[in-house]
C-alpha cells in the first residue's frame, strides 16, 4: 500500500513541478512573443490558469506525503543513521520544513495571480519563483532518497 | 488592502511557528508511526521514533489563524500600504534560515 501510495505522491509531484514551473518561466517573461518555436510557446501560455491546478496538487502532494511520512521515519530514515549518510538526512530535513512553508505560501499565492495590477507584478514573481524552488527542492531530495534507499 | 496583509501574516506566522516549534521541540502531541498512536503523553522508548511534524503544522496553522483574525479586525487606516508580495518575503526569511539552521547536517 505505502508503495502504490509513494508512487502517486511521485506522479503528482510531476504534474506539480510540471505547473509551477511553467508558471515560473511565464511570470518572468517581459513581452508577449509570437509561439513560433518551442521555446517561445513555453513562455507563451496564460501564466493565471496554473495556478488553480498548482495548489490543489501541492495540497494532493501534501497529503500523500503526510501519509507515507512515518515509512520514512521508521524504513528509510534508520538506515541512512546506520549509513551515516548525514547530507542525505538533513537534505530531507529541509524538504519536510520547505513544503510546510510552502503550504503557508500557497494563500498569498492565489491572490497575487487574482490581481492583475502592475504593482502586483513583484509579488507575483516572488511568491512563484519561491513556490516552484521549493517544489524543485522536495521533488529532487525525494526521487535521491528514494533512489538511495534502493541501494542500502 | 487588509486581506493583502492578512494573507501576509498568515503566511508570515504559518512558517514562523512551525519552524520555532521544531526548534524548541513544541509539540501539543506526537505520533508514534510504529504503534500508530497520536499522544499527548510521552511513551517509553518501546514505542519507537516520536514525530512532531503533524504537531507543528497544526500550531502553525492555528497560530496563523488567530494572527489573521486580528489583522482582520484592525483599523482600515493600519492596514492600506501592505504589499503583496510582504507573505513571500517572509516566507524566503523563513526558507533562508531553514538552511542555515539545518546547514549542520552537511558539515560533517
Amino acid at each position: 500500500m505505502i508503495t502504490v501510495l509513494l508512487i502517486f505522491h511521485g506522479l503528482a509531484a510531476v504534474l506539480l513541478l510540471g505547473a509551477v514551473t511553467h508558471q515560473a518561466i511565464v511570470v518572468w517573461r517581459r513581452k508577449a512573443m509570437p509561439p513560433v518555436t518551442f521555446l517561445r510557446r513555453l513562455v507563451n501560455v496564460q501564466g493565471a490558469s496554473y495556478t488553480n491546478a498548482t495548489i490543489a496538487l501541492y495540497v494532493l502532494v501534501m497529503i500523500l506525503g503526510g501519509v507515507i511520512y512515518p515509512s520514512y521515519v521508521l524504513d528509510v530514515k534508520g538506515s541512512l543513521t546506520d549509513a551515516r549518510m548525514l547530507s542525505a538526512i538533513g537534505a530531507f530535513e529541509i524538504k519536510e520544513h520547505l513544503a510546510v512553508i510552502g503550504l503557508a505560501l500557497l494563500p498569498g499565492y492565489w491572490y497575487v495571480w487574482q490581481r492583475t495590477a502592475a504593482e502586483q507584478l513583484l509579488a507575483r514573481r516572488l511568491n512563484t519563483t519561491l513556490l516552484s524552488g521549493i517544489v524543485w527542492w522536495s521533488f529532487l531530495i525525494g526521487h535521491i532518497l528514494n533512489n538511495i534507499k534502493g541501494l542500502l | 488592502m487588509k486581506k493583502t496583509l492578512a494573507l501576509a501574516v498568515f503566511t508570515g506566522v504559518f512558517a514562523a511557528v512551525y519552524l520555532a516549534s521544531f526548534l524548541n521541540s513544541w509539540t501539543w502531541f506526537r505520533y508514534y508511526p510504529l504503534t500508530g498512536q497520536f499522544t499527548m503523553a510521552d511513551l517509553p522508548r518501546t514505542a519507537g521514533p516520536a514525530m512532531g511534524w503533524y504537531a507543528w503544522i497544526a500550531q502553525g496553522v492555528l497560530a496563523a489563524a488567530v494572527a489573521t483574525l486580528l489583522v482582520l479586525m484592525l483599523p482600515r487606516r493600519w492596514t492600506d500600504r501592505a504589499w503583496a508580495g510582504l507573505g513571500g518575503f517572509l516566507a524566503l526569511l523563513v526558507v533562508m534560515y531553514t538552511f542555515y539552521v539545518e546547514w549542520h547536517w552537511f558539515q560533517g
